[in-house]
């Protein structure tokens, strides 16, 4: 995302992000990855979770479940938004939380279309909760943080530099079960979530439009797992897959759901 | 499923919560089921993890070496990774029932990449996180066999899929079977 702007381009957008007021009425919670997912993580997850989250929102904690983070390009084609808008309705309709990363295009299009289908919607910020990433998206993060939720791992004050926002994929990327890339270029930030999904063994899948972009780390990540997403059938019939119901299960053995 | 997928914690009345793999190797050598697969597991035995269906990189999640490694702590065998994934094949679960991978698509993406010193009385144990019908088995067993002729072969999975929900009789409930390959259909009858 940030290989795409200028550092002029950056320092101006940031200097117009640190003049957002914010409203101190906010309730962040301050709390452990672990305490967010209700359970404690693996070795693999530990790895790179951060060793708190700041949380503002009205969605349980710990996170229902199932999440799904929707992600891709800030500068997506027609296709680009009508994928992820339609995915984003499939996901909602199923009973999955929405995840993305409030960035403009694909995220925000995520974000906007969960909320208008009535479904829940998770924010992950890689500035800290305080600060509008793009200014634009600020009444788009003031009602996710109202009315759905807001993740951020910076504490209020700290000043966002251009890996955070490489850190913040992979929270997000560890915050949901399946992630689904709908749109992206050689460059995206989206590529560092794709691969920590992978690293988290959790399932990668990459809407179709990727294949014809001529960029290489499609095909890499295809080798090492990830699935193709060719129409909004096979989606569902992953959904099915991934988040079989298991309430009869629980009622008959002897282990209680995680 | 998941949990065991990702490594997840369980929580259990019998043994407290524990990530999925740790969980199953404690079941194994708790009471019944330490009797029931007593000349199946032992100190002696090789763990040879099943590959995912695609290479993984290192330091990624691999729940068949994450079992196999639990089970070595409760002195079920001794974990080697032998076999890797070279070439990717469709995952079973989400590919249509033609498409799913044979025995032998399974046979040739993978390779056997380290040595073992194998006398006629080592086993081989594969180890899997879940088994539908045995195909990923077969084809990780005939890599091992070309490799090491001599060898015992078998197989443990954490977890098997039932078709049929009258068969279905509880979350727990460990089996020992057959698998067997069909040449005419290159592919596998599991039983049960």
């Amino acid at each position: 995302m940030w290989s795409m702007l200028t550092k002029e381009m950056m320092e101006k957008e940031m200097r117009r992000v640190e003049k957002s007021s914010f409203k101190n009425s906010w309730a962040i919670k301050e709390m452990t990855p672990s305490e967010l997912l209700g359970r404690p993580l693996n070795d693999v997850e530990r790895k790179y979770a951060p060793k708190v989250v700041y949380v503002s929102g009205r969605i349980r904690i710990p996170l229902p479940g199932p999440r799904v983070a929707v992600i891709g390009t800030r500068n997506p084609s027609h296709e680009g938004i009508y994928a992820a808008a339609a995915i984003t309705r499939k996901l909602v309709e199923r009973g999955v939380i929405v995840v993305s990363g409030l960035a403009r295009g694909i995220d925000t299009i995520a974000h906007k279309t969960a909320i208008n289908a009535g479904g829940k919607t998770i924010a992950v910020l890689g500035t800290p909760l305080n600060k509008f990433y793009p200014a634009e998206n600020r009444p788009l993060q003031e009602l996710i943080m109202k009315e759905h939720m807001a993740i951020s791992q910076y504490p209020i004050g700290h000043k966002t530099k251009p890996k955070d926002f490489v850190f913040r994929n992979r929270t997000m990327a560890l915050i949901s079960d399946a992630s689904i890339i709908v749109e992206a270029g050689k460059t995206s930030g989206v590529v560092s979530q794709g691969w920590e999904t992978l690293r988290l063994g959790r399932p990668l899948f990459l809407w179709k439009l990727l294949l014809n972009k001529n960029l290489d780390w499609p095909e890499k990540m295809i080798k090492y797992g990830a699935i193709i997403l060719n129409d909004l059938d096979e989606l569902n019939y992953v959904i099915d897959d991934l988040f079989p119901s298991i309430e009869g299960v629980i009622s008959i053995g002897e282990v209680e759901a995680p | 499923m998941r949990a065991i997928k990702n490594d997840l914690p369980i929580r259990t009345s019998r043994f407290g919560e524990l990530f999925a793999s740790e969980l199953i190797a404690k079941f194994l050598k708790a009471d019944p089921w330490e009797i029931f697969f007593a000349d199946y597991f032992g100190e002696d035995n090789i763990l040879v993890p099943v590959p995912r269906s695609s290479p993984i990189r290192k330091e990624a999640l691999w729940p068949s070496f994450r079992i196999a490694w639990a089970m070595e702590q409760q002195k079920m065998g001794k974990v080697k990774v032998v076999i890797e994934r070279v070439i990717p094949v469709a995952k079973s679960s989400l590919a249509p029932p033609d498409q799913r991978p044979t025995p032998t698509n399974h046979y040739e993406s993978m390779a056997v990449t380290s040595k073992l010193n194998i006398s006629p009385q080592t086993k081989i144990i594969l180890v899997d996180d879940i088994i539908t019908r045995g195909h990923t088995f077969m084809g990780a067993a005939w890599c091992l066999k070309r490799a090491f002729p001599e060898a015992e072969i078998k197989a443990f999975a954490a977890m098997r899929t039932v078709s049929n929900e009258a068969e279905f009789k509880g979350l727990i409930d460990p089996v020992r079977g057959q698998i067997t390959y069909r040449h005419e259909f290159d592919d596998c009858l599991r039983r049960p």
